[in-house]
Formats: C-alpha cells, structure tokens, sequence
C-alpha cells in the first residue's frame, strides 16, 4: 500500500541496482507488508463474511470453525472486518502522510528558496502549528466539524505539515550551496526552472525516508482518533474504531480487540522496517536510532 | 509567564494533594458508579440520568413518583384540588430543613417554580409548568396554584426530575454546591471524577437514611465498572451496561436488580420529510423491522417490544396488538405502492455514546436491507445531534426516559399539538387528538384503559416512527448491599439501604 | 546562553499569543452552540437567545476574544458554561492530575530506559542487545490504547490484581491512590520505552568508542566504573532532551489514555468540554495544555543548546 506514496517509487532505479544488497529488514518489511497490500486491495472479495453482516444467533463466537477469529456484539465476522478495514486504516496514514507532502513540499521549497518575508511568515506559522501537541491539534480541526474519515486525513495531514516543511527548507538550503545550483542560476534560468528541474529531484530520497516514518505516526494518530470516535465512522471497520467498539466487551470477548491490534502492530513494525531499511539503502552511513 | 506561574500551581496542588492524607472512610460508606460525567448539580437544568441521581439523592420535590409508579406525598404532606382542576393547594410537611439549616418555607416552592418558568434557565421542565397561570403563598406552609385549563396529572409534575424544590436564597450556586432537603448532603463534586455526599441528620423521614456517605464514582468505561465491582472498589453500579451483566450474574459475590421501565428508544421518521411523508413508506419501514430482534441487538434482551411508549407491563397495554416480526417482502410491495420499486437510500443519524441507540440504528441498517432500503449510518456528537438532528433531520434515532404517566408517556409525542411532536416527526392525525384529549378527562380507569387501546392500535397503523421496545433498568451490586430497589424511573433510592 | 534563553521567551510568548487567537476562531466554528446545548431538547428559539444574551455570546467576537484573553493575562481563565464554575480551579485540579500521570510516567522511562540502552550497547550484537530492541519495537508497534486494553484484560480483569480505571484521591491512603496510577503509567512507558532505549543504546556506543573511555580503560578502571561513571554521564546529554520532548508527547498522549482508564485529568476535561460544547473550557484547556506543551520543547532546545556548544555558539554569532 506504499505504492501510492512516493515512498517506493523515488528510490526504485537504486533499489533495483543494489538488489543483492537489500537490507534485511527491507526484505522483512516488505514480506510483512505484502500481504496487508492484498487484504487492503482485495480484502472485501477475500473477506469469508460481509463485513457488516450481522447475526445475532452467534454475537460474541470465540474463534472457532466458522469464524476464525470470533464474532463481535452484532454477530458479525471479526477476521472478515479486520481484512476489509485494512484498507481504511491504511489509507488513512498513507493518505494524511501524502497530503501532508503535497502542501508541506511546495511550501519549505518556497521557505528555502526564496526565504526572505515569505520564508519568514511561513516558517512562523509552522511553529504555531508545532506548538500544539499533534492529537491536539487534530481534536481541534475535527472539532469543528461533525466527524468523518476524509476530515481525520485532513487533520492529521495538517498536523504533520510543519514536519514535512522544515524537512523540505532544509535540504533546499543546503542544496542552494552546492555547485549545480549555482551553475544553473548563472545560466539565468527561472527560479520554477530550478526548483521543479534541478532541486525537487534530489530532495526526493530524504522526504522517502521521512515519509515511511510519517506514515506510521499518521497510522496510529488515524487509529486514535478514530478510537476517540473522531476519525473513522460505524459501520465502518477501520481497526481502531473495531478497538473502541471492543472495550465493553475486552473481559468477554477479547478476540475482537486482540485481531485488530495485531493486524494493526503488523502495519507499524512493517512500515518501521521497511523505513529503516530504505534509509540505510539511502545512506548507508546512517543506521543508528532515529 | 502567566502560564508558568499556572504550571507551577497545579505542581503545587499536586504535591499538596499528595501531601494531605488520613481521612479513614465511615462505616456505611456506599461507592456507586454513574456512567458519564454530570453537567450541572443544579436540578432545573438537568437533562442526564446521571444528573438525576444526584437529584435525587440531595433534594426532594413537592410529591414523589413512588416505586409501583403512583404519585406519593413528598414535602407536601397533602394537597387539594378544586373541582374543575384549575386550582391546586399543597400543603407543606412541618419542619423540613434544607441542608444549610433554615426551614423549607412555601416562598421556596413558588422561587423554584418560577425559576423554571424563566426562559433564561433554560429548564426542559419548564413546558410542564407553562399551564401555571398564577402561584402564591398562602402561608409558610400553603402554596397555591392556578391552572390556566383544568389538568387532573398537575400532582405528578412535582415528581419530575427537575421539579426539585431549592432553597430561593441559594440558587446561583446550585450548579456546584447544591443544597436541597433530601436525605443526603452534599460535600464535594470533583468533575470527572467524583461527588461525595453525607447522611443528612436532619432528614425528615425518621431514622433515614441508613448511609453515613455516599460516594458516586464517574466512570465512564463499562469494563471499568465491572471490574471495580468484582474488586469491591464498588458497591453498586447504577444503570449497569447491558454487555456486562452476564459477568456480574456468574459472579456470587454480585446480584443483580432490574425493573422494567417505560424509557424508550425510537426509529424517527420525519413525517413532512420525503419519503418520509408517505405513510405507506412509514409503515413499510415498520413492517420490516423485526422488534424481537432489535431488542436482542440493541439490548441483549433486556427490554421489552412494545407499540409506544406504553410498555407491556402496564395495564393500559394494548395485548391484542401483534408485535411486528419482520416482513421485507411486504414492506417492498409497499414501497412498490408508494413509488418506491427499487427502494431508496437515506441517511440514519445515530447520537454518539448512546450504547442501546447506536445499536439499534445499525440493526435498523441491516433488517432494513432486504426491503430495499439502502442506510447509510451517520453517528453524531451529541451537542450536534441536539441542535441540528433532533426535530429537523428525515430519519434518526432518538429515546427518551420514562414519563410519570401514561399521559405525559404518550401524548406529548402523538398529540398534533404535543411538545415534542412538532419537534421530532410531526405526526398529525385528528382520530388521535381526539383519542388523546378524551384520555385526559377520561371519568374511570376502563374509560382510560379503552381510549388508551386505540390509541396504540393507531399509533401502529400510522407509524409515524417505531418504538421498538421499552428498557430494563438493571443495576449491578455486591451481595453487600441491602435494602436496594431499582427504581422505574432509573432514581436511585438510597433511603432504605444499608451495607455490611 | 541567557540571550538566547530570553529570546526564546519572547518568541515562546508571541506563539502562544498567535495560538490563543487561533483557538478562539477555530472554537468559534465549532457546529452546534452552547446557548443550545444549555437549553436542551427543543427549546425554541426564543429562549436560545435568551440565554445566548445571558452569557454574551451575542457581542461581536472581537470584544468577546478580548474580554477572554485579558482574563487569561490577569489569570483568569474564565467561567465554565456548563459547569457553571471558575475554570482555573478545576484545570488546575485536573492539571495536577495528569503531571502526576506524566512526572510518574517520565521518571520511569528515564530509569528503565536508561538503563535497557547502557545495556543493549554494552552487550552490543549479543542476546541481551537483541532481546532489549524487540522488546523496545513493541512497545512503538503498538498504538498506546491497544496496550491499555491488554494491561486492562490481563491485570483487571484475569489476574484481578490492580484497578482498571479511576481516581483515588490521596486521602484515601497511599495504595489505593498509587494502584490507580500503575496501569496508566506502564502505558506510557510502553510507549516511550523504546526510543530512549534506543537512543541511549546508540549515543552509549559512540561514546564507548571515544579516546575517552579507552584511555580510561588503558588507566585500568574496572569496566563498571568506565560505564556508569565515564561513559554514561557523556552518553546522557542527548537522552536526556529527549526526554524533555517526551514530557510534551506525554500531555497530549494522555487524552487517550484517561479515556480508556477514566482517569480525571486533562485529556478527558478536553473530551468533556468539546462534547458539552464548553467554549471557554475548550479554549482555556486547549490553551494550558499547548502552553505545557512548548514550555517542555522550549526545556528540550534549551537543554540541547547548553550541552551542545556549537549551537550556543552559533547563537551568539548570529
């Protein structure tokens, strides 16, 4: 499910030329994120039961034959809901981590490249951003509104934007002494020219890196705020939802908080492996704790 | 600075609270649990259960709703009625003290009246008294009251929830620290976390209550609640989360207490809303819900399928009256009939934190899928639901806490000119209206009893919303405790009991 | 450093300025209002307004912003609408709750933490190291609120050992009210764990590298005292602003966890008021709890920038 990050595609020309030296928690990460991307793709055609299909004859099933990982308080099929709420939880950090490039990227271009007042008022408004705590800041977004998915993306998409931003401004900065840069403004080429031709290139593998990590963090900030009911909405079957749905009845029926919290620990070691396996194909110099 | 300064205090108050210690608890220490945290300690504007038992166990009102549903004298000893029920004297037990020491005077009765009446309180008991044409105090202990039509139920409104009589020189800090007459006194309120209370001696039932504290724990998580009982860091929990009574019942250390109540759940259908204004789509919606499963979904049992508010344990109870069991291919011809071949998609608007009614609506969302009906389930923050839902939305789900009669049960929602009906589907049918105001003057039981019938029957053919069912309310307790009986209207009655 | 330190201040002050008016337009937007709320179930619109007069929130809401920040600078935070209380105490009250929860939490991090990474680097390559980084990864694996449902099944309800949620106030002896503490505590930790253990673990093993530590080890120090009193006390420096930061995460994390043990403290204030539709609750909780927020990133730079001379440096050059 990282393909639609640019997590993947950046680096892919190196990957393949590196090949037999991929990092083994590269190799790790993908193979515990490869069957995450089937169940996020196919999950509702895979799934045994709808995933909102209900029967009351069999609520509260341990697992067993017919239900593999037991049935929740409406009877309905909790491995068949964890499959097809891989989807929404993914897509939530994926999708938050992708808009939070889109409008963090252009904006620490700008910040780095053309500093002055601009740079200035940009970088003052990101350090009030930063200045709430991130669950924070995406209470007050969502509060505004009555809850809904897309507005979760939303919040948590903005509240990694100042990240993504002082990221961005700062490899423009030091991009801005190297050599080509310069070579390329003594050719008198447009400040658009430079910024899209001979900067967003190469700030590229660092944002890769940073990425894979955000999207964990988007991850699980997605799934607390659909746990405190301001992200994901019933009937919905996105994981931490099932988890908050789950509490009343954790003494009886754990299975149907204990699928998803694996399912959902699988995503976050994954991704935790897959980024730090990109990062030491990236550079190779850095391999200590982040 | 100025935030420093505040860090730097709520250190200190931490370390200060670390720092005090020693209190050792009383002997007739009861803990309870409530499920949610409370707005306001100040009866008027109460509008929670959790509010209620608090009301309940600090103040009094004029009359009280008894536990076999009848209305019982209160701080009235006694009350006369004229004979065309306009006018309404109540007459004052002696020597009631409010818990700061001064006597319970008829000026009171007519300040908290009064204050209710105040738009500006914002009391949702206040449509209850807008009847009240004039009231004065005859006398310290006689309070008199006019009645702009004759109303024979005026007795029952002091037993509602908000009708609690206070103090008129102490009503500006009610909301925080409370002073009534009731059996306990109030000590402290630490929202979010707890309200403590203390016997009070002057209670003016001799020899109640038999508590020397009550200590009512806000606890919102169920499992948390179960646990702290199994633990005995509780000794009751108020209102026990249905999920959890199968654990306390295999528990010997527990019991359990339940009554059936008239508080209800309903499937709204905005009757001047489209499709909603087609009866035939009402009724096809009806058709379709199986109530026997409903109340399994929604209540694990716990609750009975009724036709309105009425509920099967009354003797008003219309038995003659099938509960719908669910017929999808019937309820698909109807909505052929009424244009509707293919069915339609609607949004349903579920409150957020209403355990029993954001399961009803998603069963409400599957057993309607075979007739046709597409729904797409919106759960919405409670303050949101309120303001823009409730009243306006097309189809939602709402509920409502038992009413002490059956008339302020039923005609306030069936009545064309009833309080919540204009606000909630605006159903209109003259048959009912009439139905409805013979009830109220109705001169015997068997009069009341047969008016009431049809009006079920009515209220069924119409179906200008379903009501499911009516709720059990359960409470959960260690074998401890003694002398506790649930209430129906979910008060919870402390005079009586006592713990080991 | 002081220059620094000041100017740090100064911006620190006209943050949370910015911030205050941010909080106040973006509750202002909130749907649903409070005169409403108040009013309850179909209340006509009449008596809406009424109590809207009542509180003043008819008035242009710039008079309304000004009214409530010159309250906050004269430390006053306003009246709760609901609660029909003076807020300050019941934030403070609230506030001091949860810096237990985080000063408890915190303090546990830094020793466990500690104390895995010193040994995860001196066993480098070794099981222990092993042991201590899957251990670690856990813990960050795992959304906080998953871990509070495992310790709620396994300590309250299977083994019946600790309570699973609530408050006891101090007076009701020290073990009830320390018992409520343990779950939401390890929570935390669980979730902070790892990137001090990691953190200490990576700084302790540069550090072991240096001249330093092996001149101390060619002096014939026994191994223990080059550890604990050589190597650690250099490899801290970089953990310990870590920690700082940590404190930050910790408030905000910590409206999640009191939801789920129902612990009375700030989060769930937070959750109350914007379900109540409290605005000043809102704004004056959301305000403290940012304002702790960046006075603990502010300790963070602050501390790095003492123990780091480069940036102190810089600062004075610029």
């Amino acid at each position: 499910m990282t393909d639609a990050t640019p997590a993947r595609q950046a680096p892919s020309r190196g990957l393949l030329a590196r090949l037999p030296a991929l990092p083994v928690s590269l190799v790790i990460g993908v193979l515990l994120l490869a069957p995450l991307a089937v169940a996020a793709v196919a999950g509702s055609w895979l799934a045994p039961y709808p995933y909102d299909e209900m029967n009351i004859m069999s609520r509260l099933q341990p697992p067993g034959a017919d239900f593999w990982f037991g049935t929740d308080e409406f009877g309905r099929d909790v491995f068949s809901r964890t499959l097809v709420g891989t989807g929404s939880s993914l897509v939530m950090g994926v999708a938050a981590t992708a808009l939070s490039l889109l409008a963090g990227v252009p904006l620490g271009l700008v910040a780095g490249y053309k500093g002055g007042r601009a740079g200035e008022a940009i970088m003052r408004a990101m350090d009030v951003l930063m200045s709430f705590p991130p669950i924070l800041l995406g209470i007050l977004v969502l509060a505004v509104t009555p809850p809904a998915q897309w507005k979760a993306i939303v919040a948590i998409g903005i509240v990694y934007v100042p990240q993504v931003v002082r990221l961005t401004r700062a490899i423009t900065l030091e991009l801005m002494q190297e050599e080509f840069i310069t070579a390329a403004r003594l050719r008198g080429e447009s400040a658009a020219y430079i910024l899209f031709h001979e900067i967003l290139p190469n700030i590229w593998p660092p944002l890769a890196v940073e990425a894979s990590l955000r999207v964990v963090f988007a991850i699980l900030l997605g799934a607390s705020l659909s746990f405190i009911g301001m992200g994901a909405q019933p009937p919905s079957s996105d994981w931490g939802l099932m988890i908050s749905e789950a509490r009343p009845f954790v003494e009886q029926a754990p299975w149907i908080a204990l699928c998803p919290g694996f399912a959902l620990a699988t995503a976050v070691i994954g991704i935790n492996l897959l980024g730090d396996g990109l990062r030491s194909l990236l550079d190779p110099r850095n391999t200590g704790a982040h | 600075m100025m935030m420093r300064r505040l860090v730097a205090r709520a250190m200190l108050s931490a370390i200060l609270l670390s720092g005090t210690a020693l209190s050792v608890q009383a002997a007739g220490t009861l803990k309870v649990s409530v499920d949610s945290n409370l707005n306001t300690l100040d009866p008027a504007k109460m509008k929670g259960g959790q509010e209620y038992v608090a009301a309940y166990l600090i103040f009094n009102g004029l009359t009280v709703i008894s536990h076999d549903m009848t209305v019982k004298p209160d701080l009235a000893e006694r009350w006369e009625r004229s004979d065309d029920l306009k006018t309404w004297t109540f007459h004052l037990r002696k020597g009631v003290k409010f818990h700061n020491g001064r006597e319970l005077e008829a000026e009171d009765v007519v300040a908290t009246i009064a204050r209710i009446q105040d738009k500006a309180t914002g009391s949702t008991a206040r449509v209850n008294f807008e009847i009240v044409e004039s009231m004065k105090a005859l006398d310290p202990l006689t309070v008199q009251f006019q009645l702009k039509a004759p109303y024979a139920g005026f007795a029952e409104l002091f037993g509602e929830r908000q009708a609690r009589i206070v103090p008129r020189d102490a009503v500006d800090t009610l909301a925080s620290k409370p002073v009534g007459t009731g059996p306990f006194e109030f000590v402290s309120f630490a929202p979010g976390d707890r309200i403590v209370l203390k016997r009070n001696p002057n209670y003016f039932e001799p020899g109640l209550p038999k508590l020397d504290e009550v200590i009512v724990r806000i606890l919102p998580e169920s499992s948390a609640q179960v646990a702290a009982l199994t633990t005995g860091e509780l000794d009751l929990v108020w209102n026990l989360p249905l999920e959890a009574i199968d654990n306390v019942k295999a528990d010997p250390k527990l019991k359990i207490d339940s009554v059936p109540t008239s508080t209800w759940d309903g499937v709204i259908m905005n009757n001047t809303v489209k499709p909603f204004d087609d009866p035939r789509v009402r009724k096809a919606v009806a058709m379709a819900l199986d109530k026997q499963a409903i109340t399994q979904i929604a209540l694990f049992g716990n609750g009975t399928p009724t036709h309105s508010p009425i509920p099967p344990s009354h003797p008003y109870y219309n038995k003659d009256l099938k509960i719908a069991k669910g017929d999808p291919a019937g309820a698909k011809k109807l909505l052929a009939e009424a244009g509707y071949p293919n069915g339609f998609e609607v949004t349903l608007h579920t409150p957020a934190g209403r355990a029993t009614r954001e399961r009803l609506g998603l069963a409400v969302r599957e057993l309607l899928k075979p007739a046709g009906i597409t729904v797409n389930v919106q759960r919405v923050p409670f303050d949101v639901f309120l303001k823009d839902i409730e009243g306006k939305a097309g189809f939602y789900i709402d509920g409502f806490f038992s009413r002490p009669t059956i008339d302020t049960s039923v005609y306030p929602w069936y009545h064309s000119r009833g309080s919540w009906n204009t606000a909630l589907w605006s159903y209109s049918n003259p048959k009912m209206d009439t139905l409805l105001d013979g009830a109220r003057q109705a001169k015997s039981e068997d009069e009341a009893k047969a008016l009431y019938t049809q009006v079920q029957a009515l209220a069924v053919e119409d179906s200008p919303g379903v009501i499911p069912y009516v709720i059990n309310h359960i409470n959960g307790m260690s074998a401890k405790v003694h002398g506790f009986h649930s209430h129906p209207m979910m008060f919870l009655d402390l005079r009586d009991v006592s713990i080991d | 450093m002081l220059a620094y330190t000041l100017t740090r201040l100064v911006y620190l002050a006209l943050v949370l300025a910015v911030m205050s008016v941010l909080v106040f337009l973006v509750t202002q937007a909130m749907p649903g209002d409070v005169a409403s709320m108040i009013a309850g179930q179909f209340a006509s619109k009449e008596v809406v307004d009424a109590i809207a007069v009542k509180l003043g929130l008819d008035q242009p809401l710039i008079v309304q912003y000004g009214r409530w920040a010159a309250g906050i600078l004269r430390g006053d935070l306003g009246r709760s609408l609901v609660l029909e209380q003076p807020i300050a105490p019941i934030l403070m009250e609230a506030l001091g709750r949860s810096l237990v929860l985080a000063v408890v939490a915190l303090a546990v991090v830094a020793v466990v933490g500690i104390a895995l990474g010193v040994l995860a680097a001196v066993r480098r390559g070794k099981l222990t190291d092993q042991l201590v980084s899957g251990v670690s990864y856990l813990g960050i694996a795992v959304p906080d609120f998953f871990w509070a449902i495992v310790l709620v099944l396994v300590f309250g309800s299977y083994l019946k050992l600790l309570p699973t949620g609530g408050y006891a106030p101090i007076a009701d002896g020290f073990l009830p009210w320390a018992s409520h503490l343990v779950l939401p505590v390890v929570t935390l930790v669980l979730m902070l764990l790892a990137r001090i253990a990691r953190l200490t673990r990576s700084s302790m093993i540069d550090v072991l590298q240096t001249n330093y530590v092996k001149f101390a080890r060619a002096k014939g120090m026994p191994e223990s005292v080059v550890i604990l009193r050589h190597a650690l006390k250099n490899a801290l420096l970089p953990t310990i602003t870590v920690l700082a930061i940590d404190f930050g995460l910790i408030l905000g994390g910590v409206v999640v966890i009191e939801t789920i043990f129902s612990y009375p403290g700030m989060g769930r204030l937070l959750l109350f008021a914007i379900q109540r539709h409290d605005l000043p609750l809102i704004q004056a909780t959301i305000l403290i709890v940012s304002a702790a927020y960046c006075l603990a990133n502010l300790t963070a730079d602050l501390l790095y920038a003492f123990v780091n001379p480069k940036i102190r440096h810089g600062m004075r050059a610029s």
